[in-house]
């Protein structure tokens, strides 16, 4: 080769060599920078310092879970499922398993799958219902709602629910409550009867109002709203995976009037709500009902309902919307 | 060989040998030590050495990110994904159940039928050292790659090993890179010495052994090993079916050890091929796509541009051998993104850089091919035989 060719050759290879490691540079010495900040500390804390909020949280994880005690990791999300895997890593041989979702949870073997359920995005120890309500709360089925413009200080949400269907349905109750200026608000779950105090500036929206004001999973309740100023409220009976919402009609007090619901055979059902604190006697057609205090019952609907209960029919439709028909529907 | 290759060989062969014997559930300390004396009598003791060039500007550039991720690696703890995730929490099982095929492996894990030759030897460092812990085992992966720089050295010259030292997706990238515990750098290793073994036609076994052990690192290798022994066949001509001796025992003890345990969410790429003509359409997103990544000069310099101009000129002067391995491979991972059951772009967002870090062996060959026909690329083994360079030099034993 001549001398020129050397020196092109040498000029290429050159400009090659740079364009690699003018880029390599700053971060190798960034990596030097990161490594002299670490030095100083114990292998156990540079890894909790390259990972802020993990690695202490699975070393506790590791102190706080016997040994040979399995661990269900459930991901919420895709993330929460990377840091699953890390979790796994990091405590093995320690038994983990991780469940994609939390219904993989729900539909294992009862008998084998962990009792111990860990957070995998945040390494704490955690629930199934927390679980859910994480996965709620990520998004919400009815979209810009608008409270109507009656407000008042007293009345019941006669049905609510946080409860899970057969896998995917997830029922939840979304909605809202607005007060003018700062309302001091009491909601009641009933019939357990646990009290949610609230202080609302503006509007406050609900996911899943059950779960969040009284931490619980209910098939079916009922909640009592006393508030100090007039609130404006609507709710809606949700199915999640159906992505469908039913209004809620927001009530009184019991039935004023016999009410002639019309006779439906099932999977129709007939509610009645004694909102009273005795045992009242309700008639739903030719049937009777003893309806105990602060309860909501299901029955079957069969006909003219009259006593002292609030009264509604419930069916579930093929496409999962639940269609309510309240009293004030029927003429 | 040269130290670094036998270092390569060595990685390579204990991983082997301890999948394949472990398949037959021989414990992995009697085949450890099988290894050992086989490495004793094969006289990798005395490495020989190569005449180098006396370039000490150039050995030092190439040193200086060695020692830096050296030091790194030796203070700052592993944080990628797939090392962790994946690669040394199967090194972990391996080494706490002393089994390929433990309850580990029956337990609905990821990535379940990965090959196991790098978590084997990882898991062997755990052993060793008594931690079933990344600590010490991430030292195999940086030593993969150290090994693999003075391999490029040995056979191209100072140049080129200081510009494989440098590159930024093998450096310092957080996914694939040296301080990484994926097995790109492997592939990208046994790749590399199955090329230049494949230029030399010297020993079809030693051949094999790389195609068995890039077979054994991760999925891909098994294609790419098939690709490699295809064009290996125009080198050793009759010779290649010696070749295919330890190639069919490794395929064997693999597809054997897949079909005893479960298959979890692997990608079926084998079943995804036949609907390959009903993606064509694919093709053109999943080159530009690609082409993103292989051409952004953060992670690889001017490097590709470089290659694709030096395989042109290859194929202009009919030297056919680097630029078929390189377009095989390249083409090979297309057609998996083409197939792909994944969203095409995630995927080789996720893949593409390290997918190519297993062609630089032959890549920097064609530069040098190129760039100095007659003196490094040909006076680091490039044979007259094959018609690619001048006459070549054997090393030189010291």
């Amino acid at each position: 080769m001549t001398i020129v060719g050397q020196v092109m050759r040498r000029e290429l290879l050159a400009v090659l060599l740079a364009s690699v490691a003018i880029p390599s540079l700053p971060r190798l010495m960034g990596d030097l920078r990161l490594a002299r900040r670490l030095l100083p500390l114990s292998w156990e804390q540079r890894r909790e310092a390259i990972m802020p909020g993990f690695y202490a949280n699975v070393e506790a994880l590791r102190r706080r879970v016997p040994p040979h005690e399995p661990i269900a990791l459930i991901g919420t999300s895709r993330q929460s499922l990377d840091q699953a895997a890390f979790v796994h890593y990091y405590l093995f041989p320690h038994p983990t398993r991780t469940y994609h979702d939390r219904w993989a949870y729900v539909t294992a073997d009862p008998k084998s799958r962990p009792k111990i359920i860990v957070n995998p995005a945040e390494v704490r120890v955690t629930s199934y219902a927390e679980v859910r309500n994480d996965e709620v709360r990520q998004s919400r089925i009815v979209r810009d709602f608008l409270l109507p413009a009656d407000a008042r200080n007293r009345f019941a949400i006669p049905v609510v629910s946080s409860t899970d269907g057969p896998p995917p349905v997830a029922y939840t109750v979304e909605g809202g409550l607005a007060g003018a200026g700062e309302t001091h608000v009491t909601l009641t779950l009933q019939p357990a009867g646990i009290i949610k105090k609230l202080t609302i500036r503006g509007t406050q929206d609900f996911t899943d109002l059950v779960y969040e004001c009284f931490g619980v999973m209910e098939f079916a309740a009922w909640v009592q709203v006393d508030s100090d100023r007039p609130l404006r409220a609507a709710f809606w009976f949700v199915n999640r995976a159906a992505r469908t919402a039913a209004p809620i009609r927001l009530i009184d007090g019991p039935l004023r009037a016999p009410v002639a619901f019309p006779i439906l055979p099932q999977p129709v059902i007939l509610w009645l709500l004694n909102p009273g604190d005795s045992y009242v006697l309700a008639h739903a057609g030719s049937h009777s009902a003893l309806v105990p205090p602060r309860t909501l019952m299901a029955v079957n609907a069969t006909g003219t309902v009259t006593g002292p209960v609030y009264a509604f029919l419930s069916e579930k439709q093929p496409d999962g919307q639940t269609r309510f028909i309240w009293p004030e529907d029927i003429r | 060989m040269t130290v670094a290759e036998i270092v390569l060989f060595v990685i390579g062969l204990l991983g082997a040998s301890l999948f394949v014997l472990g398949v037959f559930h021989v414990p992995f300390v009697v085949t450890m030590a099988i290894v050992i004396i086989v490495c004793v009598r094969a006289g990798f003791s005395r490495p020989v050495k190569v005449a180098r060039d006396r370039q000490p500007v150039l050995t030092l550039i190439t040193i200086i990110p060695l020692l830096a991720l050296t030091i790194t690696a030796s203070i700052v703890p592993l944080d990628d994904f797939d090392g962790r995730a994946f690669w040394l929490l199967k090194a972990k099982a391996l080494a706490t159940e002393r089994s390929v095929d433990g309850p580990f492996f029956h337990d609905n894990e990821p990535r379940n039928q990965y090959p196991l030759l790098m978590p084997l030897d990882a898991a062997m460092v755990m052993m060793a050292t008594g931690k079933p812990d990344d600590r010490y085992a991430r030292w195999l992966y940086l030593f993969t790659f150290a090994a693999l720089v003075f391999f490029i050295r040995d056979r191209l010259g100072p140049w080129y090993a200081a510009i494989l030292a440098w590159l930024p997706q093998f450096a310092v990238a957080s996914d694939g890179g040296a301080l990484s515990a994926y097995s790109d750098i492997a592939v990208a290793a046994f790749v590399a010495c199955a090329f230049f073994e494949l230029l030399e036609a010297r020993l079809p076994i030693r051949f094999g052994m790389w195609l068995s052990f890039l077979l054994l690192t991760k999925n891909e290798g098994l294609p790419i090993a098939v690709i490699l022994f295809v064009i290996g066949a125009f080198s050793f001509r009759r010779r290649i079916a010696v070749s295919a001796i330890p190639v069919v025992i490794a395929a064997a003890a693999l597809f054997a050890w897949r079909s005893g345990i479960p298959k979890t969410d692997e990608e079926n790429y084998l079943a995804l091929l036949p609907a390959l003509p009903s993606h064509l359409d694919r093709i053109v997103p999943a080159i530009a796509e690609s082409a993103k990544h292989v051409f952004l000069p953060a992670n690889w310099g001017l490097l590709w541009i470089a290659v694709v101009m030096a395989m042109a000129i290859m194929a202009w002067r009919r030297e056919w051998r680097a630029p078929a391995v390189l377009a095989s491979m390249a083409a090979l991972y297309i057609g998996a993104y083409m197939v792909t059951q994944w969203t095409m772009r995630d995927l080789i967002a996720a893949s593409a850089d390290r997918l190519v870090m297993q062609m630089i062996g032959p890549a920097l060959y064609a530069i040098a091919a190129v760039i100095s026909p007659s003196s490094a690329a040909s006076r680091h083994l490039l044979p007259a035989a094959q018609g690619e360079g001048t006459q070549g030099e054997r090393p030189s034993p010291a």
